[in-house]
């Protein structure tokens, strides 16, 4: 196996772990270079290790300093984004949907949780409905009471009847709940209330709701998903007709998309790059010697050469043939 | 082309750069001699300070590039055996000694520049992990609330027997479960 692909497939995680380590084996050599201290609290700051270190010596402490806002933030950006990397790897999409959303959150809600935009966290408790029913106990007792009229646009059905796209079979004739609304407006006499509404109970029941809403007022589903996206880590209905456990995780996902190509480019883009600055910084030199020379020679000013795409060269305008310089 | 790298080698009378055994990971001793061989003895640096000294103004994304591309190759000539713990050591060495070279080429890098660079790192980092968009977007936000500047003037101030006060304990981040998984799903995958 390429030694590239054990390369990129080290979990995001470990890195970001070893981080503050790295900084504090680095920091010994500080003495020695310019930079290395600014590259080292970067590196902590960056992959989120601030915090471990105390804020870095108090550096951005109180509102106003450099990390305020920021330090939680990447910490719990990188704290969703390891833990998707890792789950998503061995194969735990459920805890990956999960980490990273509690990771986004963390990060949106740890950037605005400071200074003047702080925010304070709302919980909201939908408080026990104890559903009243119209009409007299049906025949079939306590409990066995059958929802007789269900929308799922949140319209009542009338009583008694199968109503809606997802009706529920007519059960017997007893006094059940009338109508439910999964949208949350009451059944005229189903009184359910909530966002999330739970089914009317059994006659003479009550109904539990405890409804969860997060400070946007989005609610939060605590169902395990029946689908994670890899990609965005959207959950939801499995659509596509494909498995979570079917995904081939980051490194799959990352190496195989690069092809045998890709994957060489990968290793020799660095190279190549440099090649092209050196290989520029060659031709603009020649140009300028060329410049000189010219000058030189014939003792008069010239017109400085200008570089033409068409034909790649350093090119004097005053000339017929361009004089161009490769 | 002096860097921490060339220091050093300077100091021990030798060609080849050498940091010695002070990162209990020989792999990363071996990327970071690798590391000093290329941009040293086989003249790398020269090539860089041709390339950035014709750009005064700082340019954070190429050195970020030219770092994050050098401590790649750096990785990959130990055949990846880099202790991952350890993989933001190489990155910082290569910055390091990029941002030194640029410096010394003409280039008016800042401090603040060079942490603009290592930002910049951690998005090519977090890009080539396959992290999707809005993650990276997310990532870059946080990142960008961070005052280059500040942190610059802040890292500069601290002490150089800072690393006393730095614990030694790792970032917590995720589950234990999680990251032994990982390991065996790449174990099979190299299979």
């Amino acid at each position: 196996m390429s030694k590239v692909v054990k390369k990129i497939g080290k979990a995001v995680k470990k890195v970001v772990k070893g981080v503050v380590k790295g900084v504090k084996k680095v920091w010994k050599k500080v003495k020695q270079s310019k930079f290395l201290k600014v590259v080292a609290i970067a590196a902590a700051v960056y992959f989120g290790g601030a915090a471990l270190m105390g804020g870095i010596g108090g550096m951005g402490a109180g509102a106003g300093g450099f990390m305020a806002g920021a330090k939680a933030g990447v910490a719990s950006a990188w704290g969703g984004l390891t833990g998707a990397g890792t789950a998503l790897m061995s194969g735990n999409i459920a805890g990956a949907g999960s980490s990273l959303a509690s990771g986004f959150t963390g990060a949106k809600a740890a950037g605005l949780a400071t200074g003047a935009n702080a925010l304070t966290p709302i919980a909201v408790t939908a408080t026990k409905v104890a559903p009243t029913y119209a009409g007299a106990a049906g025949a079939t007792g306590a409990g066995s009471g059958t929802v007789s009229g269900y929308s799922s646009l949140g319209n009542a059905a009338a009583a008694g009847k199968s109503a809606g796209l997802n009706a529920a079979a007519p059960g017997a004739a007893s006094a059940a709940p009338t109508g439910y609304s999964s949208l949350g407006n009451a059944a005229a006499a189903g009184k359910s209330t909530g966002l999330n509404a739970a089914a009317p109970g059994a006659v003479g029941g009550s109904s539990t709701v405890a409804s969860t809403v997060a400070p946007s007022g989005v609610p939060i589903s605590t169902a395990t998903p029946a689908f994670v996206s890899p990609t965005t880590g959207a959950m939801g209905a499995n659509v596509a007709g494909t498995t979570a456990g079917a995904s081939p995780g980051l490194l799959g996902r990352v190496w195989t998309g690069l092809g045998p190509y890709g994957q060489a480019a990968a290793v020799m883009s660095g190279g190549q790059m440099l090649s092209g600055g050196i290989a520029a910084y060659q031709q603009d030199k020649a140009a300028r010697e060329a410049l000189a020379a010219y000058q030189a020679n014939m003792g008069s000013p010239i017109a400085l050469p200008v570089y033409n795409p068409a034909t790649g060269r350093y090119e004097n305008p005053l000339l017929t043939d361009g004089g161009g310089v490769a | 082309m002096a860097g921490l790298l060339q220091d050093q080698a300077q100091d021990m009378g030798g060609d080849a750069p050498s940091t010695g055994s002070q990162f209990d990971d020989p792999a990363l001793e071996q990327a970071i001699e690798y590391l000093g061989q290329r941009l040293y003895a086989e003249d790398i640096s020269i090539e860089i300070a041709k390339v950035v000294e014709k750009s005064p103004t700082p340019q954070p994304k190429m050195l970020a590039e030219i770092a994050y591309r050098l401590a790649e190759s750096s990785d990959v000539e130990t055949d990846g055996d880099i202790k991952e713990e350890n993989l933001s050591i190489i990155g910082m060495v290569a910055l390091n000694e990029v941002a030194e070279i640029a410096e010394q080429a003409g280039m008016q890098i800042t401090p603040a520049d060079v942490s603009a660079a290592f930002q910049e790192m951690v998005l090519i980092f977090a890009r080539e992990q396959g992290l999707s968009k809005d993650e990276i977007a997310t990532l870059e936000a946080s990142m960008r609330q961070v005052d280059d500047a500040e942190l610059a003037q802040g890292a500069e101030a601290l002490p150089d027997d800072f690393d006393e006060q730095i614990p030694d304990e790792d970032v917590p981040v995720g589950d234990e479960n999680a990251e032994v998984g990982a390991e065996n799903n790449q174990q099979m995958m190299r299979v």
